[in-house]
């Protein structure tokens, strides 16, 4: 037997410096940067929007309305609607994933589907889309469904076109290893597509979330003829706050509820699978 | 005793463009030998490697294992890669594991039998590493312990040292003669592709030589010196044997150095 060099790494101890660098350290100029836009963001909404410092009385008067006690109904719907539609468009591009995985010549397929399906302008359907389903399902439950496809209809594409890539770039020497020692389909799921994927679910799952963010805000709020049909939440009520109310202070209110809601999102869910998942991307010969 | 018999094997690249990469391949390969196959790149030697794993389709002719064609991956035959092939989310314990847990090994004797595995090729006190953590040397090492474990009788490597550095290579050779040899372990067949003439000619038995594209067998030489190689690699013998194969080498490539071919990837 030759000499193997005998090398005590601590892996734990590794592992500790390792998750440090790569919690993300902001730098100064960011920092700045941050400082900079919310201090002009705060100087927008309380100088040009609404002209003059408010009054105790105003903000009180502005935020003390009768609507304000659904407020955490409306932010367990949006956050319910989210999840669902996050759900599905999971569902679909994993399938889709999978299936590019298992067989060359649809990941052919999909890559046209991508290219047309991410460009189509998903707000300018909206009414049509609105108008069909609630044909079918009458105004509320077609506006709930129609407000779900839509987010369904933006939220995908990150998550499609991340999958889709990251299975293309599965080692070739990795796919003979799976074949050589004769894994069946699920086995070679579970063991090479799901886990080679991972890091990069994790990032299109980031921005597909953030990208339903911004759909949830029109998409729960229709203007309908003469009459508004709205679903109850957090985007149909700062719909309302600006658009029928105009009442600044309230839709400041809702947007900082909404920041924070990001933000917690980010923290407690993506920030930690993002961080499990680069132990995977470790290394991709 | 014949175990592989490679039978005017030929095989063709249809695309845009059909490519030749084998064409009426044949030789057979004996129990217990050391076959290495040495060719420029783009002769198809990894392909011709690829068939006999049963991972790569055959277009004409036939690989026969103990007289029966091979149609598809077979337990009995295991291959190392020249990029190790590891997964990179499973620690060395676990890529050694996985082929055993596909084949419906029950955990407890496939767990004894992979860090029994792993001890063999010195990365006992590894087992827990991820293959990030490892160097190229150590990462070869779990590739062959993964190879191992399945207790083959043919044993494929795909220039399994090109990508180390030469003193891990030298290392790993050597290494991987001691396991051919060990009378306790069932594989003892060994059929390696190398670019290296003077690695094939420090480890083989006889070293079959491949033309450019189509690949074809210009000779069959069969390496006359004796074991332990380590103790005969500075013989004339040794130096006459390369230098007759990078000769042999030269003349298949039209009397041109090898390189003279233009490198389409297949290789």
């Amino acid at each position: 037997m030759p000499h193997i060099p005998r090398i005590h790494l601590s892996f734990g101890f590794r592992h500790t410096i390792l998750s440090a660098s790569r919690r993300r350290i902001y730098s100064k100029i960011e920092k700045g940067m941050a400082v900079v836009t919310i201090i002009a963001l705060i100087f927008f909404v309380v100088e040009v929007a609404h002209p003059g410092i408010p009054s105790l009385d105003d903000i009180k008067g502005s935020l003390l309305i009768p609507e304000m006690v659904n407020l955490p109904f409306y932010t367990a719907a949006t956050l319910t609607r989210l999840t669902i539609a996050y759900f599905i468009s999971l569902g679909i591009a994993l399938s889709m994933g999978i299936l590019a995985a298992e067989k060359k010549g649809f990941a052919l397929i999909f890559y046209p589907i991508y290219d047309i399906g991410q460009s189509v302008p998903i707000l300018a359907l909206f009414p049509i889309l609105f108008i069909s389903l609630s044909q079918v399902f009458g105004g509320s439950i077609g506006l709930e469904i129609t407000s779900l496809t839509m987010l369904v209809a933006d939220m995908i594409w990150y998550l499609f076109l991340n999958i889709i890539t990251a299975v293309k770039t599965i080692p070739d020497e990795i796919r003979e290893v799976s074949q050589l020692i004769g894994m069946k389909g699920l086995q070679r799921v579970r063991h090479i597509v799901l886990p080679a994927i991972l890091p990069a679910l994790v990032t299109g799952s980031m921005l597909s979330f953030a990208t339903g963010w911004n759909t949830v805000i029109f998409s729960e709020y229709m203007p309908y003829g003469s009459k508004v049909l709205w679903l109850p939440g957090l985007g149909s009520f700062l719909d309302k706050a600006a658009l029928q109310e105009g009442n600044t202070i309230l839709l400041g209110f809702l947007l900082l509820i909404m920041t924070t809601l990001v933000i917690a999102v980010d923290r407690l869910i993506w920030r930690r699978l993002l961080r499990r998942a680069e132990r995977y991307a470790a290394e991709v010969m | 005793m014949k175990v592989l018999e490679v039978r005017n094997l030929s095989k063709v690249f249809t695309g845009e463009r059909s490519i030749v990469a084998l064409d009426d391949v044949s030789f057979e390969v004996s129990k217990d030998e050391f076959l290495c196959i040495v060719g420029p790149s783009g002769c198809g030697k990894s392909t011709l490697l690829r068939m006999v794993a049963g991972i790569e389709r055959i277009n004409g002719g036939d690989i026969l294992f103990h007289e029966k064609p091979i149609s598809g991956p077979n337990e009995k035959i295991m291959m190392i890669f020249q990029h190790f092939g590891l997964l990179p989310w499973k620690t060395a314990l676990e890529n050694v594991l996985l082929p055993l847990e596909v084949h419906g090994i029950p955990n407890g004797e496939a767990s004894k039998v992979a860090s029994e595995y792993l001890g063999k090729v010195g990365l006992g006190d590894f087992m827990d590493a991820y293959p990030h953590d490892l160097s190229g040397g150590m990462k070869q090492r779990v590739g062959i312990a993964r190879a191992l474990a399945m207790k083959p009788e043919i044993l494929l490597m795909d220039e399994p040292f090109s990508s180390l550095d030469e003193l891990t290579a030298s290392t790993l050779r050597r290494e991987v003669l001691r396991i051919w040899a060990d009378p306790n372990l069932p594989t003892d067949t060994f059929l390696m592709v190398s670019h290296n003439v003077s690695e094939a000619v420090f480890m083989a038995d006889r070293v079959i030589v491949m033309s450019p594209r189509p690949g074809r067998v210009v000779e069959d030489v069969k390496v006359d010196i004796p074991r332990p190689r380590v103790e005969h690699a500075r013989d004339p013998k040794f130096f006459d044997t390369v230098e007759y194969i990078i000769q042999v080498i030269e003349k298949a490539c039209g009397g041109k150095l090898p390189g003279c071919e233009i490198n389409n990837g297949i290789g």
